[in-house]
């Protein structure tokens, strides 16, 4: 009976508790690029590795092919690095069932399909490629601001931003 | 000092019988990998009924995500609950923000979630018990849980079971299992460790509570103890109606056991123990244990796994634990209490243990001459001197002949040994040096010395690293600098100076601090100088089979029923030379007070009562116990220099409350070993009880709170924790203190106290698979939330010894009752007898009985039964046993062991005891063993005639003359025959006596060694007239043998 209070912790959570009990650590990182994200690691504590990292060691291509809609809806490909792939993987898993293996090839499915397939995508590129630009401009705003004085950017000769103070 | 005459009595001794090697984990040799446990936690506390079924009513929880409250939410179980209480507890729920669901929903949403699929930890107080509520049925545990709980808490069979261990009233193992659902492949592989499933991180706080502060705590204790900002609320409305102030102290519950548990988190942290986890800490001792793995040092059994078992046997049959005695009874004596400081840890810097706890094994030296000489030359001056105690790591196998050795045996005949130090004559046994100079010092002469061995330390383990007591490198200990024990000591010395100053300065938080951090330097010393070197875990094995087990006399063979497995840091022989030493310290304390003119009252494993003799005036009286104190200083191995023996705190007046710097007389009475109250006394006469005993009393169900305490009974002065007692312990002991004042303990009745004519009644808890299974016939036909389930509580009634019903066997008659909290109801009740579950149920009256009411005691017998219980170990001043009626001055008793019995663990199933027979409660190795064969079995075959002993044994001529001087050993076949040979022999000597034998073997035996020690030397015609024989050689007398040659000639 599929119970209608919000659960604890969502699957994606859990899967990420399971992976990283599998990698025997909790702080999981790869020693080569410092990626962190469990789902995107291999080995076991203290041998673990990216799968990108792990590639690169093999002389294996660093993308891999993602069947950005499920490998039964659709059979286009994008290439995603490896670490990536991995955890569009993980998101898929999230998809009902039905929509992911499509056993009768529904088109409304595969419709589905592929609006998800494109939704994790952008969801990969906000978390994993542009989620740390704000953090780092207000690192950098800091730093500049200890370095130099509150104006800093008046010292390069640039104008604030914003109604005239 | 006269010896009075010996009397034959079986004594224990120790043994050791090797557990089955473990089997090794199959794996990829890798060490495996602990899996670690996520920031989730779920923390619950459930509320139940408080009828027999304790069904669940609530369950209050909280999930946390790194320490942050994610969730706070209550749980009902339906069907106990009415429309009413539902709709209070929605309203509740939504007014406070929390969560409402079933049970059922709780453990299928929250539960498993959190604890199992999200690898959180899981927090509660008492878990075991809480457990047992959630869970929907239960089945037996096996393996290492046998004897315990699988619990099922959900029909989905992809979710693991919960299995529960009871190990002791603090501690339980419990983890998932691996959920049925998996297929073998997996399970196996899952088994093996090398997957991502995990077996639970269960944290009961009251486990963490009861290891890192060395106490026992309810909640609303250990709450207080730890200064948490949410204190456990009370409440009196247990099992009625909900209210909204009863929700508010059920949701109060979690929220208290959280801020517990890190605070013991933040004291666990501290060890920086990084080899061990906090839900794997059960004890004090996994913590001694946790620092010596820190340190990186290897235990003694891998170190030396081929150490001569024969020898482990001796070592075991020379343990015997701290010594309990008592020496005035039913007297008030003016005392002066002393207390050896940190007794085991000062014994283990003496005799210089800690390089064997550091070596890689122990060499072993021959030292019988040097022995001799160094006993003949004794003088209390050397004894004085550390460096001679770093001579006493030696064994010594001693003839005894009237010496004074802790003799274990059944003094009062109830079938559970106790342990005095006794004359003992007859035999050869093992003692450490230490209890063999403690023996001559006090009788005055010196033990015949047959074998001596010392033990040195080998060369120091490899790789040992230094470590930071509570992580501060001021507290560094280096393993092959310092001596840990003085060191750990000395710290804590300077911790307490440093605390007194700052709350001298008024920097209270400093002081706290300081207080904290003594308090674990304390239980760090306690953990790691004593318990874990003879740690024993006791198994109940599946099949009983043939094992050679090592005792006093050598090898030997049994079936027992249950093991004893050693712990990590087994070394039977650090404990031994521990104990033996500290019973060396309290023999010195004797001896000096006789020496000094002053007698001793009463001494406990490390302390003892100074008493003042009669006609000696007060100041001499403490000036002379102050001489015995100032004695030991010199031994002292402490930096401060400070006194060895010191006296304790209740010698001192009390301002307030709170102990002065002025000496206040105490008082003394005694009943028997551990049972005692030290007492001033007031201006009117009346007694201020400072510390009561309350062994004995523990396992009876609580009368009533200081609330409902009588009037007529002054409240205590200091705090009842100080006095050690519950309030109607307290009322009782100050009964008994101020009727021994006014000389009247003969006439003290306890009637008038409030509820003392109820029945007497020991509550229990189920929790072993045993207990609960007396319920089952209790339990047919009911809904599982109906019955009486593991860890429920039950009653038990205290049954009167001519209480029995007609017909009954008194031995299999112990009646039990589930749980019910109204006192007055439990005349009402009726009660099952746990050896015959199906049987009739019988009523109970504390006044008369009948063909089936069980008459039994009140709470006013039991504490008449409690003030003259009788200390059998002991005899009066009449040269009688002491019985009880017994008053005055104690002596040792003489002690003829006729046999010897191997033993194991005697503290055994504690859960139980009261319960159990008393043989049941200890391991015995004694029926099939033949350490008896020296003492009984051989001086009987020896009387039988060696032809005809050949022909009925069916050994040669030659092996019995081996065996029966003691150079060969029969086989367990032979043993047998030998031993049925022997008890026929003595049956039919004691028949022609005209003595009715009564029975097993053994106790024929021992009857007919008795009765013919008794006779002297007479020997009596084998012919069975009777008549006794003139030559030492003849067998028959003239007419049986004339008789015996016509009947075989067939004339």
């Amino acid at each position: 009976m599929e119970s209608k209070r919000k659960p604890i912790a969502d699957a994606r959570e859990i899967r990420r508790e399971q992976t990283l009990r599998r990698l025997g650590t909790r702080d999981a990182e790869c020693p080569q690029c410092g990626e962190r994200d469990p789902a995107a690691l291999t080995g076991v504590a203290p041998d673990i590795i990216c799968y990108g990292c792990l590639a690169a060691e093999r002389g294996q291509p660093t993308t891999e092919d993602h069947h950005f809609a499920g490998r039964r809806n659709d059979e286009l490909t994008v290439p995603p690095p490896a670490n990536d792939h991995r955890v569009l993987n993980d998101l898929q898993r999230d998809w009902p069932e039905r929509t992911l293996r499509n056993p009768d090839g529904s088109p409304l499915l595969a419709a589905a399909a592929a609006v998800r397939g494109f939704l994790d995508i952008l969801q990969v590129i906000i978390e994993r490629m542009a989620v740390w630009i704000p953090a780092y401009l207000e690192w950098l705003d800091e730093e500049l601001r200890r370095r130099h004085d509150d104006r800093w950017w008046e010292s390069f000769g640039w104008k604030g931003t914003g109604p005239a103070r | 000092m006269t010896v009075p005459p010996a009397e034959p009595l079986a004594i224990a001794l120790r043994a050791y019988v090797p557990a089955t090697a473990k089997k090794r984990r199959k794996g990829n040799g890798k060490p495996r990998r602990e899996p670690e446990h996520s920031d989730w936690a779920l923390v619950f506390d459930v509320e139940t009924t408080i009828d027999a079924a304790q069904e669940r009513r609530i369950v209050t929880y909280q999930v946390r995500h790194d320490g942050e409250l994610v969730e706070r939410g209550i749980a009902y179980e339906p069907s106990a609950l009415d429309k009413n209480e539902i709709a209070l507890l929605k309203r509740y729920a939504c007014s406070q923000g929390f969560e409402l669901m079933t049970v059922a929903e709780f453990v299928r949403e929250r539960f498993f979630p959190v604890t199992y699929a999200l690898a959180g930890r899981c927090i509660g107080f008492n878990l075991p018990f809480d457990l047992s509520r959630l869970a929907i049925d239960h089945k037996p545990g096996r393996t290492r849980f046998r004897n315990g709980f699988i619990f099922v808490l959900t029909d989905d069979p992809k979710l693991p079971r919960v299995r529960v261990k009871h190990l002791n009233r603090h501690a339980a193992m419990i983890e998932f299992t691996v959920p049925a659902s998996r297929s073998p492949e997996q399970r196996n592989r899952e088994k093996g460790g090398s997957s991502d499933h995990h077996r639970g991180f269960f944290c009961d706080a009251k486990t963490l509570g009861d290891a890192l502060t060395s106490g026992s705590h309810t909640l609303a204790s250990l709450a207080k103890l730890l200064q948490t900002p949410t204190q456990k609320l009370e409440t009196e409305e247990h099992g009625g109606p909900l209210t909204d102030k009863y929700l508010d102290y059920a949701v109060t519950d979690p929220q208290v056991t959280w801020e517990c548990f890190e605070r013991l988190e933040e004291s666990f942290d501290r060890h920086g123990l990084s080899e061990t986890r906090l839900h794997q800490l059960k004890s004090e001792a996994t913590l001694g244990k946790a620092y010596l793995a820190e340190m990186g040092v290897q235990p003694w059994k891998l170190c030396q796994p081929g150490f001569s078992p024969e020898l482990l046997g001796a070592v075991m049959s020379s343990y015997f634990g701290g010594r309990a005695a008592v020496k005035r009874r039913h007297e008030v004596t003016r005392v002066l209490y002393c207390d050896f400081r940190a007794m085991y840890a000062s014994v283990c810097t003496l005799l210089g243990l800690w390089q064997f706890v550091t070596a890689d094994g122990v060499v072993t030296r021959g030292v019988t001459n040097e022995v001799r000489e160094l006993l003949a030359g004794l003088s209390l001056d050397d004894l004085r001197q550390p460096s001679f105690w770093r001579k006493l790591c030696v064994l010594v196998q001693v003839e005894p002949d009237a010496d004074l050795f802790p003799v274990r045996a059944d003094y009062a005949g109830t079938g559970q040994p106790s342990i005095g130090l006794n004359y003992l004559s007859k035999g050869r046994y093992w003692f450490t040096l230490a209890e063999v100079i403690a023996s001559a010092l006090l009788t005055g002469k010196v033990p015949r010395v047959v074998r001596a061995v010392r033990f040195e330390p080998r060369s120091p383990q490899e790789g040992l690293k230094p470590i930071d007591i509570l992580g501060n490198p001021d507290y560094r200990i280096g393993p092959y600098r310092n001596d840990f024990y003085r060191h750990l000591v000395d710290l804590r010395g300077e911790v307490k100076r440093e605390c007194a100053a700052a709350e001298k300065a008024g920097d209270l938080a400093q002081k706290d601090r300081l207080d904290a951090e003594q308090k674990v330097l304390k239980v760090i010393a306690s953990a790691t100088s004593y318990g874990i070197f003879v740690e024993l875990n006791v198994h109940a094995l599946e099949r009983r089979g043939e094992r050679t087990g090592f005792g006093h006399a050598g090898r030997f063979t049994t079936s027992p029923a249950r093991i004893e497995e050693p712990g990590k840091f087994f070394h039977p022989l650090l404990g031994t030379l521990i104990t033996g030493g500290a019973r060396l310290m309290l023999a010195l304390a004797e001896t000096l007070a006789a020496r000094e003119g002053i007698g001793w009252a009463f001494c406990d494993t490390d302390s003892m009562a100074f008493a003042r003799p009669e006609g000696m005036e007060d100041d001499e009286f403490i000036r002379r116990a102050t001489e015995v104190c100032d004695w030991f200083t010199p031994l002292s191995p402490y930096a401060d220099g400070g006194r060895l023996l010191e006296t304790e705190k209740e010698n001192f007046a009390l301002r307030d409350g709170k102990e002065t710097d002025t000496l206040e007389p105490l008082y003394f009475l005694g009943i028997s070993a551990k049972r005692y109250v030290l007492f001033n006394i007031g201006s009117d006469g009346k007694p201020i009880l400072r510390k009561a005993s309350a062994h004995g009393l523990g396992h009876l169900e609580q009368l009533y709170g200081e609330e409902e305490a009588p009037k007529s009974i002054p409240a205590p002065v200091v705090k009842l924790s100080d006095v050690g007692v519950a309030r109607w312990q307290y009322d009782l002991w100050y009964r008994i203190a101020e009727a021994a004042l006014a000389g009247k303990l003969r006439e003290l009745r306890f009637d008038d106290l409030p509820g003392f004519n109820r029945p007497a009644m020991a509550s229990y808890t189920a929790a072993t698979g045993h207990m609960a299974g007396w319920f089952c016939a209790y339990n047919e036909g009911k809904p599982y939330r109906e019955q009486v389930r593991p860890f429920g509580f039950f009653i038990s009634p205290v049954i009167a010894s001519d209480g029995y019903p007609v017909g009954v066997d008194p031995n299999s008659f112990n009646l039990v009752a589930p749980f019910n909290s109204d006192q007055r109801q439990w005349g009402k009740l009726r009660y099952l007898n746990l050896h015959d579950p199906s049987g009739p149920r019988y009523p109970i009256s504390t006044s008369v009985r009948g063909a089936e009411v069980v008459r039994v005691k009140s709470y006013a017998e039991v504490a008449l039964d409690y003030l003259f219980h009788p200390e059998a170990k002991s005899l009066g001043p009449d040269g009688e046993p002491c019985g009880p009626e017994t008053v005055g001055e104690l002596f040792p008793r003489h002690v003829e062991a006729s046999r010897v019995e191997p033993i194991g663990k005697e503290a055994n199933r504690l859960e139980e005891i009261g319960l159990l027979s008393a043989e049941e409660a200890v391991i015995s190795y004694g029926s099939t063993v033949s350490e008896c064969l020296p003492t009984l079995i051989t001086s009987t075959l020896r009387d039988i005639d060696r032809a005809s002993l050949v022909r009925l044994s069916g050994l040669s001529r030659r092996a019995l003359a081996d065996i029966l001087a003691g150079r060969a050993y029969p086989r367990p076949g032979n043993l047998k025959r030998l031993k049925a040979i022997a008890a026929r022999h003595a049956r039919q000597q004691l028949r022609a006596w005209g003595i009715r034998a009564v029975g097993d073997e053994l106790d024929v035996l021992e009857q007919y060694q008795a009765e013919k020690a008794k006779r002297g030397s007479e020997r009596l015609c084998e012919g069975g007239c009777g008549r006794q024989l003139s030559g030492p050689r003849r067998r028959f007398c003239d007419a049986c043998k004339q008789r015996t040659y016509r009947q075989r000639n067939g004339w």
